[in-house]
């Protein structure tokens, strides 16, 4: 008798295993289990152990993942030229510019919003659901309180070419393709569009540029800004951040960012979640994107990673620091329009403007 | 060898074709036809046909060619200056590391130099390790913070301290770090100069001075002609020097033609495309120019027995010593970039940035923390496999390519062989990748009808491509020292063609080809513009894998840290790679 009742429940657990995921369809965020369909997952969010962590973590939950990680131009490429032969599924990370780009280009499709989309704050997602968000990073024009008082601070980008008494203290690029670069360009370029202009920017805009790049201290290549702003050697006291970038680098130099606060606001690199028009694996990856942006999965990817969840629900496990950071009101941009346009701007200003 | 050449005279390349046809044997029919097959593909199913792929979709985008780029180029100050600086740079390289590589080579393997062997190593420093590796080594001691200008503001407080920046300071990088093939290439030429020779020579009276312009160099000149030319490449696609310590005002084209080629839109593309097209035509050029004179000349070595060299002393007992004197100075500026690399590799992120060097910050933390991850160690097999397949294919395919040249000269086979295996010298290593993967995200029939995306082999096919003409141009050397005797002595005594080749020609020629094979290796285990763009999902390479270190919006604060401990590792790879095949050639000498 015994037997049989262990023979029956061990039916029954077998049974429920197997059903488990079916039963799942009902369920939301972290409770969605994978059913182990191989998912070929692309981020440039991947280094520092992010992308170990997160095939194990998927792994205690049923999803297999395979994960290309590389810089988000790298990623941007691949999936371009890789056209309908890509094997990716899932593409997370990136920022708003690239997002809109490759929707452009038909690479993503759109899928109904993961239920936790509604927790997100407002304006991250994409409108037409084809990325929604997950992580945002503020782009800072950041300085040291220790040696810039607030009061001596620039106030707004335009602040340092406009002001004399910022001229050769602040840092300008020599290399137009990373992300914080693109989205400071973007922040700036934006606030003067003009049909007529060129390049969909007016005169004004384009003079406002040559002065930023006229005035800067051109980048030390292989050395970053914070390594600049101490060193008494350097004038350079000021230059753009990415907001978990300035707390690592408070910790590594001692230094204690202060940034600039503009009316305006500020441009967000937006970090989300898609999936590929092409993808072989859809329904799985639909699951992937319920369960990776659900409060619990991205509270955990941001107490062990210092990022700022996208999701209102998980932001309490970030650095209280970067929460401050990450306060600071988004710049209204149009995103489609500097996707069409970013590579443009930058050719123009290779070309014309940088020293 | 003489009855065939006047067969030739005054014929045209279609008639002297039928000739060779009429001449052989089926056998040989069978070996060429293969090689036809194999190197038409290669040329036209991996080069020809990708490039004009991209090359259309980049200028005919609009469905018409537009003159926009060049008009743009044309007005942009920043564009000609550095294409400006870039044709620059190239010529006075070439002069400035020919004449301390030809000094390097004559301390080390022609005249008597107390400590040569150790001054050998020193100078060797530059095979294992470069870019923008080399370049910080050379910052960590002469720049703002380096230890050469503290220790002079210390005695001259008011001293420019960036005052290593700008043209001098990328020659001065530049010419030390790009001797690589002279202590290679140069040396292995000079172990075919006869010593009996130079003693006859000095038996006549001649001085030492005439006997190294009249008798050593000439024997030189092939590899010297070879050597040149990839110096001057190397001048023109300039790119960590520059972007180091050129500052402002000595920035050349390469990074910008690296920038353009990464940004999707055509119109960047096309100005990549424009740029790095001017500077292959360049090279073209200087290449045909010197494939000219090299057939001019005639510079093998005349004796048949040939003994090896004995060390010279030198007899003036001035210039001996100021010799040693410079010979000793050019090592310390060789080793101690090493060096600094290596200790700074203990050391932190913020002391590597700021250029301190403070033993309290040393520990093996950046080791451990690199080392113990479960993933480590596997970009190093992916990498050291990826190398050294590739580097073997590359060998095999050119020696079969320069074999036929060697043996047809002029033919239509041989120039289309010889320029064909040049065409990646025309574009940047980003574009031949971009090339790879649009033409192969879709089956085509030439390529089996698969799709390469995704593949393993798809990055092999990178890796062998953009190794092919400098290997082609070094092996080709290589095959136009050697002494035609040999070959004719092997045949009269009735040895077949590929019995000559296997027994006779190989041996000779083979120390160059592994020497060649381990650059190749070295410099493909640190590749990330192929890789970036090439390499398969689950293997990512080593080139990958560093420079995920230091992307914008980096996450790791210890980033930079970590790339010192990754080129450590290779130098140790690398110095491993050349040991074995410098450990060869000397068993060879005990042989001898």
């Amino acid at each position: 008798m015994k037997k049989i009742v262990a023979l029956a429940l061990s039916v029954v657990m077998l049974l429920s295993l197997a059903i488990l995921p079916a039963l799942a369809e009902g369920a939301t965020g972290v409770d969605v289990k994978g059913t182990g369909v191989e998912l070929t997952v692309y981020t440039n969010s991947g280094s520092s152990g992010r992308a170990d962590w997160l095939v194990e973590r998927a792994a205690q939950d049923g999803y297999k993942l395979t994960i290309v990680e590389e810089g988000a131009g790298a990623v941007q490429q691949r999936l371009i030229n890789e056209g309908a032969a890509t094997p990716c599924d899932v593409v997370f990370g990136l920022n708003a510019i690239i997002w809109n780009d490759l929707i452009s280009r038909g690479i993503l499709q759109a899928y109904d919003a993961p239920s936790w989309a509604a927790e997100v704050s407002e304006g991250l997602n994409d409108p037409n659901g084809y990325y929604y968000a997950i992580v945002k990073q503020a782009i800072l024009l950041a300085y040291d309180k220790n040696q810039v008082s607030e009061e001596d601070a620039p106030k707004d980008w335009p602040d340092l070419w406009e002001n004399e008494k910022f001229w050769g203290k602040y840092e300008s690029q020599i290399k137009l393709t990373g992300g914080t670069t693109r989205n400071v360009l973007a922040g700036i370029l934006t606030r003067y569009m003009d049909p007529d202009g060129e390049l969909g920017v007016s005169e004004e805009g384009w003079a406002a540029i040559e002065a930023f790049f006229a005035h800067g201290t051109p980048v030390e290549d292989g050395v970053d800004l914070y390594a600049q702003i101490v060193n008494p050697d350097s004038p350079v006291l000021m230059g753009q951040m990415w907001s978990s970038g300035a707390i690592q680098y408070d910790e590594q130099y001692g230094t204690s960012t202060g940034v600039a606060i503009p009316e305006v606001g500020i441009p967000y690199a937006v970090e989300g979640v898609a999936i590929t028009s092409v993808s072989k694996n859809v329904e799985e990856a639909k699951r992937f994107v319920e369960w990776f942006g659900s409060a619990q999965i991205q509270g955990e990817w941001a107490e062990k990673f210092g990022t700022m969840p996208a999701n209102e629900k998980a932001a309490e496990k970030a650095d209280p620091v970067q929460v401050e950071l990450c306060s600071i009101p988004a710049q209204n941009i149009d995103w489609a329009v500097v996707a069409a346009n970013i590579d443009a701007w930058c050719e123009k200003i290779m070309l014309e403007y940088m020293q | 060898m003489t009855t065939k050449r006047a067969l030739n005279q005054g014929r045209t390349p279609m008639e002297r074709m039928k000739i060779a046809l009429a001449r052989m044997t089926p056998g040989q029919m069978v070996l060429i036809l293969i090689m036809a097959v194999v190197f038409l593909w290669v040329i036209l199913a991996l080069m020809i046909v990708p490039i004009l792929n991209l090359l259309g979709t980049v200028f005919f985008e609009g469905g018409s060619f537009s003159t926009d780029t060049f008009n743009k180029l044309l007005k942009s100050k920043r564009a000609m200056k550095a294409l400006r600086n870039s044709f620059i740079l190239a010529p006075t390289l070439s002069i400035t590391v020919g004449v301390v590589g030809i000094s390097l080579v004559l301390i080390t393997e022609y005249f008597d130099i107390k400590g040569a062997k150790i001054l050998r190593l020193g100078y060797l420093t530059t095979l294992i390790y470069g870019g923008v590796t080399l370049v910080s080594g050379y910052k960590f001691i002469y720049g703002s913070n380096g230890i050469l200008t503290t220790a002079l503001r210390s005695v001259f407080p008011d001293m420019n301290i960036n005052w290593f920046q700008g043209y001098g300071a990328v020659l001065f990088v530049m010419t030390f770090s790009c001797t690589s093939n002279h202590m290679i290439f140069l040396r292995n030429a000079m172990r075919a100069v006869d010593f009996q020779t130079v003693e006859a020579a000095r038996n006549m009276g001649a001085s030492q001075w005439y006997i190294l312009r009249r008798v050593v160099l000439p024997v030189l000149l092939p590899s010297l002609f070879a050597v040149t030319i990839l110096t001057f490449i190397t001048g023109l696609s300039a790119m960590s020097a520059p972007m180091l310590v050129g500052g402002t005002d000595f920035q050349t084209i390469n990074p910008m033609i690296h920038d353009f080629a990464n940004m999707t839109t055509s119109s960047a593309k096309s100005l990549a495309a424009v740029l790095s097209l001017i500077l292959g035509l360049a090279t073209m050029l200087l290449l045909a120019v010197m494939t000219a004179i090299e057939r001019r000349g005639h510079y093998m070595s005349v004796s048949k027995v040939k003994t090896k060299i004995i060390k010279q002393k030198i007899t003036n007992p001035v210039v001996n010593v100021l010799v040693h004197i410079y010979a000793y100075v050019l090592f310390v500026i060789y080793v101690i970039p090493v060096i600094m690399i290596v200790l700074f590799s203990f050391s932190d992120t913020v002391h590597i940035q700021s250029r301190q060097l403070d033993f309290s910050t040393f520990s093996l933390e950046n080791y451990r923390s690199l080392l113990s991850a479960n993933s480590a160690y596997r970009p190093f097999v992916v990498s050291i496999l990826y190398s050294s397949v590739a580097a073997v294919v590359v060998g095999l395919l050119v020696v079969m390519a320069c074999r036929y040249i060697q043996k047809r000269r002029h033919s239509i086979g041989s120039n289309f062989l010889e320029y064909g295996l040049m065409i990646p010298w025309l574009l940047p290593t980003t574009m031949i990748a971009l090339s790879l993967m649009l033409n192969y995200n879709q089956p085509r029939w030439y390529m089996f009808n698969q799709p390469l995306i995704g593949t393993l082999i798809l990055l092999l096919f990178g890796y062998v491509i953009i190794k092919l003409p400098f290997t082609m141009r070094m092996t080709k050397a290589a095959f136009f020292s050697l002494d035609n005797a040999l070959e004719d002595a092997s045949r009269n005594m009735g040895a077949g063609e590929l019995y000559t080749f296997r027994r006779v020609i190989f041996p000779v020629i083979l120390p160059t080809v592994m020497a060649i094979a381990a650059l190749n290796f070295n410099s493909l285990l640190t590749d990330y513009d192929m890789s970036a763009f090439l390499y398969h999902p689950t293997n990512p390479t080593l080139g990958v894998k560093i420079k995920s270190l230091t992307e914008d919006m980096g996450t790791n604060p210890n980033g930079m840290a970590l790339t010192f401990v990754y080129a450590v590792l290779m130098m140790i790879i690398s110095g491993v790679v050349l040991y074995l095949v410098y450990g060869r050639g000397n068993r060879d000498d005990l042989k001898e």
